[in-house]
């Protein structure tokens, strides 16, 4: 295809849309709120995600050791642990140190008053973060420290692992959900809006048939009118998503009262997924207007 | 140029449109088809443009058999022909440079060479003063003289015109066929599907008629289908 003729189907591309202006204008304001809710669910996830990696870290699965190991059977207990997957962390605490800290604590402190080293009746562990503590992985990976001879028993956290596997898979389901809904709709909205302009233009269309225009010619404008009004909207969209986001955290952190207080420290500032988000909507909005004129054009373009 | 052989067209709901029709158009002749509404006029020309395919029989229009051409080919068909209508199918919005420049654009012409073709067709048909006017602005006659630069601007060897005077005053409808009988003098064969009978008079030329889809006389006079 000639430079020339390139340049004339980008310029009907544009020149449909003014035309059709207020039909663009529509379809362009319901793609924006379609994206700006594909885009709200995204963070939502994200968001979600980010929480319950902080929650992750503040879980640990404990080891206590049998008590009649040398320091050297400890040690190497420490480093097959160390040597498993998913081991963010290992720390050694001994009986001593244990003990000490038990005393510490306000509640039960007291019940251990005046036991020393010779009784005391706490046994050595190690403390283990976990890298990834969604149930499955959890499980697995307590049940291998646990197979480590010299390891006596543990505890780990079974509950918080179902709870916070339930809330990731929940989010990220009903956010593929949200977003496939709103992707079809976009494109449905978009077919609508170049069946419009095909009919404005049927005659025009009827012309270039007459004087030998090839399909692919007669198609080019409206896949062009597609994805432009797919890219204005995914602009748009970015635009206003950024505004609402940062306006929303604003609100959350200065409303001192809201329990969402607790995680604000770990919401996302939009800039880290700015560069992200722009390109995947910009991507999605061009690929929404292709398949939508693509479509239509396909089933009622006969030419 | 054009060959039918034993063509015959029936429509889904039972119109026997044409009935085993044979027929030869020569390169460079000036052909004038008539007959009354509904006797098959537009199906013959639908199948010169391959708006229609025969149900039976073979029909060849420039090299091309219509039965046998591939969706592929049909662009590049096509513009080997130019069509004028009865209603001049302008496009409103387009000046008439763009008007005749867009068989040209759509059909993957290089800028520079539309810059020079447009002009000197204009010119040909004595619009080149109207260029940058709507086709609203003009007149019947005018309308129909650049619907026809359009189909001449791709210099197609065969120029089909479905009655170009049928919406035109007749003291303009007698330039209009004098400027198709230039074009055919330049060795464009022209076929020209009419109702006006002075027209056709006032023209030596071969005159096929048509009535209830047969060819009822050839030759160059106007057939006596209105007895039949």
């Amino acid at each position: 295809m000639r430079g020339s003729s390139f340049g004339y189907l980008l310029k009907t591309g544009f020149k449909n849309i003014y035309t059709n202006r207020l039909m663009s204008f529509a379809s362009i304001g319901v793609l924006v709120a379609c994206l700006m809710l594909i885009g709200s669910a995204i963070l939502l996830s994200l968001n979600v995600e980010n929480m319950v990696g902080i929650a992750e870290e503040q879980n640990e699965v404990v080891v206590f050791l049998e008590d009649d190991l040398t320091e050297k059977e400890i040690e190497k207990i420490g480093s097959k642990i160390h040597n498993l997957d998913n081991i963010e962390n290992v720390v050694f605490v001994s009986k001593e140190e244990a003990l000490a800290q038990e005393q510490q604590k306000e509640k039960w402190g007291g019940l251990l008053d005046g036991l020393d080293e010779e009784d005391n009746p706490l046994p050595n562990c190690y403390r283990i973060k976990l890298v990834d503590i969604t149930q499955n992985k959890l499980e697995q990976t307590y049940a291998e420290v646990l197979r480590i001879k010299g390891v006596a028993e543990g505890s780990a956290p079974h509950e918080e692992a179902t709870i916070l596997t339930d809330i990731e898979t929940a989010v990220s389901t009903i956010g593929f959900i949200v977003v496939v809904i709103l992707a079809a709709v976009s494109v449905m909205i978009i077919a609508n809006t170049i069946k419009i302009t095909v009919f404005a233009r049927s005659k025009e269309i009827n012309i270039m048939k007459l004087v030998g225009a090839t399909d692919t010619f007669i198609r080019m404008p409206f896949v062009i009118e597609g994805i432009l009004i797919g890219l204005i909207s995914a602009l748009m969209a970015f635009a206003l998503l950024w505004l609402g986001y940062d306006y929303a955290i604003k609100m959350v952190l200065e409303n001192t009262s809201s329990w969402l207080k607790v995680a604000s420290d770990s919401l996302i500032p939009f800039e880290s997924v700015a560069v992200h988000l722009l390109a995947g909507f910009s991507i999605g909005g061009a690929g929404m207007g292709m398949i939508g004129s693509g479509i239509f054009i396909r089933k009622h373009l006969k030419v | 140029m054009i060959e039918f052989i034993n063509v015959s067209k029936v429509y889904k709901n039972g119109n026997e449109a044409l009935k085993d029709v044979n027929l030869k158009i020569e390169k460079g002749e000036f052909v004038f088809v008539v007959g009354p509404s509904g006797a098959g006029k537009s199906t013959f020309i639908k199948m010169l443009l391959h708006e229609e395919v025969p149900t039976k029989g073979t029909v060849y229009v420039n090299g091309y058999n219509m039965n046998r051409i591939k969706r592929r080919q049909i662009p590049q068909f096509r513009r080997s022909l130019g069509v004028v209508f009865q209603d001049f199918r302008l496009i409103p919005k387009m000046t008439v440079y763009d008007n005749v420049a867009f068989a040209l654009r759509v059909t993957n012409v290089a800028s520079r060479s539309i810059r020079q073709r447009v002009p000197y067709i204009l010119n040909l048909v004595g619009l080149a003063s109207k260029a940058r006017s709507y086709p609203e602005q003009l007149s019947g006659g005018e309308q129909q003289r650049v619907a026809l630069a359009r189909a001449l601007v791709n210099n197609p060897s065969l120029l089909i015109a479905d009655e170009p005077t049928g919406n035109i005053d007749p003291e303009l409808s007698l330039e209009i066929v004098e400027l198709l009988n230039e074009i055919n003098k330049c060795g464009t064969t022209v076929v020209m599907v009419t109702h006006a009978h002075d027209l056709v008079s006032k023209f030596n030329r071969r005159v096929i008629t048509i009535n209830h889809g047969n060819i009822v006389s050839d030759g160059e006079e106007w057939g006596s289908f209105y007895e039949r």
